[in-house]
């Protein structure tokens, strides 16, 4: 009987996985993308990421499921910045080396995601959060660990370096 | 430019620009297969990253002799070489018994104080709070910059890393440096609940009445990040989150301690170090430019640079120095980049467009031309620099 309980709570978590992982990997794929710089770097956070969710489901009370993912996606890539052979890689945020992409882009977006991407890691974590993911200010904060005034901060700063790095470079800042 | 419109524009970029990054359609099959036991897919590089890295690290052990030491911590392989002479092996180590601190060697040139560090905790699923209670050279506090600390963070298996810190103005000329590090270790008395999950009416994003209730059950709550949650009365949940903070001894923690010293011998690295002569000012259009410190030392080239505006009420006088998405690069005489690293101080700064901070590591005066300059180079692929002001070498 307990063993029973165990294999059908077993199953219940896979198909929990399964559907975190439909939902979100694309996302969390090109979020550890601009955070880390490196396609291969970005597959094994995604992969780590989602090894610590399966880890943590049991646990997982609800709420903002999306918020919850990527607080331990960007404290993945963190620990992935801290390691010590992080700093022989090429930390240059460039674009060049990814694969062919089935849609058409612009120069627009090759330069507005190089302006993300080059922004200081603390500004950048708070921009991919709220900008691209698409984050609460709330949820921003609660992934990120910090205050929401913290947040607002990061964003105004982020912001400004943005707006600098864009205007007059084929993007309407107005 | 209105948040949603900012929003728009970078979702539509980054998702047209980054469509190519593949999603593995298995990926969750692996996930499950490697969290029973089995083997699951390490990283993909591809073989030339393989060789190169592989060569990297046969380089990089040639110079660290295979332990994390504060040249790897604080260069790339390519730039160690003129630091190497100057490094101090400290090997020191401090233990509790389940955590430990140690730090393998050291840097000083006079201007910066940098050191490696690896901690770690032997039993991960008991997490402690490591607290820096003193970080002195010779009994002047020092500071870190904040961020890739052990300190004020729930540690569980450790990690290594380093300390890059300015040495305060009264320190910048003695020879000697006794440095003091010591770290309280905080271990929970009591049983710990970790909250997880989120409530997006709160703002911590955790339920509040959760948190009171294992706190009232006698447990120690942590909030899920880097702090723990305490019972507020005044508060309007009725808790309060600490984080930050020195643990009181009302707090349900047993203190040990991890005390590590070393003394450092400054002489050689500061006599190695030149410093430049600029000029004393160098007057553009809107604004006024002047060195606050030229110099080379063992870690690398300091620059910094103040910007003053001719006008005060004039906004805009830095608008031409930045344009094109400049960035200040260590150049030629004629604003030529000599190297497209990244510095190792200068983010750390935030960015103030008056103050530029910028120390490129591993630069010898012996590889420079006669004229450096610190030059504000467009990023938009021409090359081009807005604005150089040089400094003639002269030894």
């Amino acid at each position: 009987m307990e063993s029973a309980t165990a294999k059908g709570a077993a199953s219940t978590r896979e198909e929990r996985l399964e559907k975190l992982v439909d939902a979100y990997q694309r996302a969390l794929l090109r979020f550890s993308y601009a955070f880390l710089h490196d396609q291969s770097l970005a597959e094994d956070a995604v992969q780590e990421t989602f090894m610590k969710v399966y880890r943590a489901l049991p646990a997982w009370k609800g709420g903002s499921e999306k918020a919850w993912i990527m607080k331990i996606a960007a404290n993945t890539c963190r620990d992935m910045l801290r390691t010590g052979w992080f700093r022989y890689v090429d930390r240059k945020a460039e674009l060049d080396k990814l694969p062919e992409t089935p849609v058409p882009w612009t120069e627009k977006d090759d330069t507005v995601t190089l302006a993300v991407m080059s922004l200081p890691v603390r500004m950048r974590e708070a921009v991919l959060m709220y900008y691209f993911e698409g984050l609460s200010e709330a949820e921003t904060a609660q992934a990120l660990g910090i205050s929401r005034k913290g947040v607002a901060s990061r964003l105004r700063r982020a912001k400004d370096q943005l707006r600098q790095a864009l205007e007059g470079k084929g993007c309407d800042w107005s | 430019m209105t948040e949603e419109k900012l929003r728009s524009m970078i979702q539509t970029a980054m998702n047209h620009r980054l469509s190519g990054l593949r999603e593995k359609p298995d990926l969750a099959r692996q996930i499950v297969s490697a969290a029973k036991g089995e083997t699951i897919t390490k990283r993909k590089l591809p073989l030339a990253a393989v060789l190169a890295l592989i060569l990297l690290c046969v380089t990089a052990i040639a110079y660290a002799a295979a332990n994390w030491n504060v040249l790897s911590f604080l260069f790339a392989q390519d730039q160690q070489e003129q630091a190497a002479p100057f490094v101090q092996p400290v090997h020191a180590e401090s233990t509790d018994g389940q955590v430990t601190l140690t730090i393998d060697s050291a840097l000083c040139d006079g201007e910066y104080l940098a050191f490696d560090w690896t901690i770690s905790n032997s039993q991960p699923e008991k997490a402690v709070y490591p607290y820096v209670e003193q970080f002195t050279a010779n009994g002047v506090r020092l500071w870190t910059d904040g961020t890739d600390e052990f300190d004020q963070v729930w540690l569980t298996e450790g990690w290594e890393d380093g300390t890059f810190t300015e040495l305060p103005e009264e320190l910048k000329n003695t020879e000697h440096l006794d440095v003091t590090l010591i770290v309280g270790v905080y271990q929970p008395t009591v049983p710990v609940y970790v909250l997880s999950g989120t409530d997006e009416r709160y703002p911590l994003g955790f339920d509040p009445k959760l948190a009171l209730q294992k706190i009232e059950e006698g447990y120690l709550v942590r909030d899920g990040f880097d702090g723990w949650v305490i019972r507020d009365d005044k508060a309007e949940d009725g808790i309060s989150v600490i984080s930050g903070f020195h643990p009181q001894e009302s707090d349900p923690f047993a203190r040990t301690e991890l005390a590590l010293h070393f003394t450092l011998d400054v002489s050689a690295a500061r006599a190695a170090s030149v410093p430049l002569t600029p000029r004393e000012e160098y007057r553009m259009d809107t604004f006024t430019a002047r060195y606050q410190r030229a110099v080379i030392t063992p870690i690398g080239i300091y620059l910094d640079l103040l910007l003053t505006p001719n006008d005060s009420e004039n906004e805009s006088a830095y608008d031409a120095l930045y344009a094109g998405d400049a960035r200040p690069m260590l150049t030629d005489g004629q604003g030529k980049p000599l190297k497209d690293d990244w510095p190792l101080t200068g983010e750390s700064h935030g960015f103030d467009p008056r103050e530029i901070h910028m120390l490129f590591p591993g630069v010898g005066v012996e590889n420079l031309p006669d004229t450096i300059a610190l030059s504000f180079v467009r990023q938009d692929g021409s090359g081009t620099a807005n604005a150089v002001f040089p400094i003639e070498i002269s030894l």
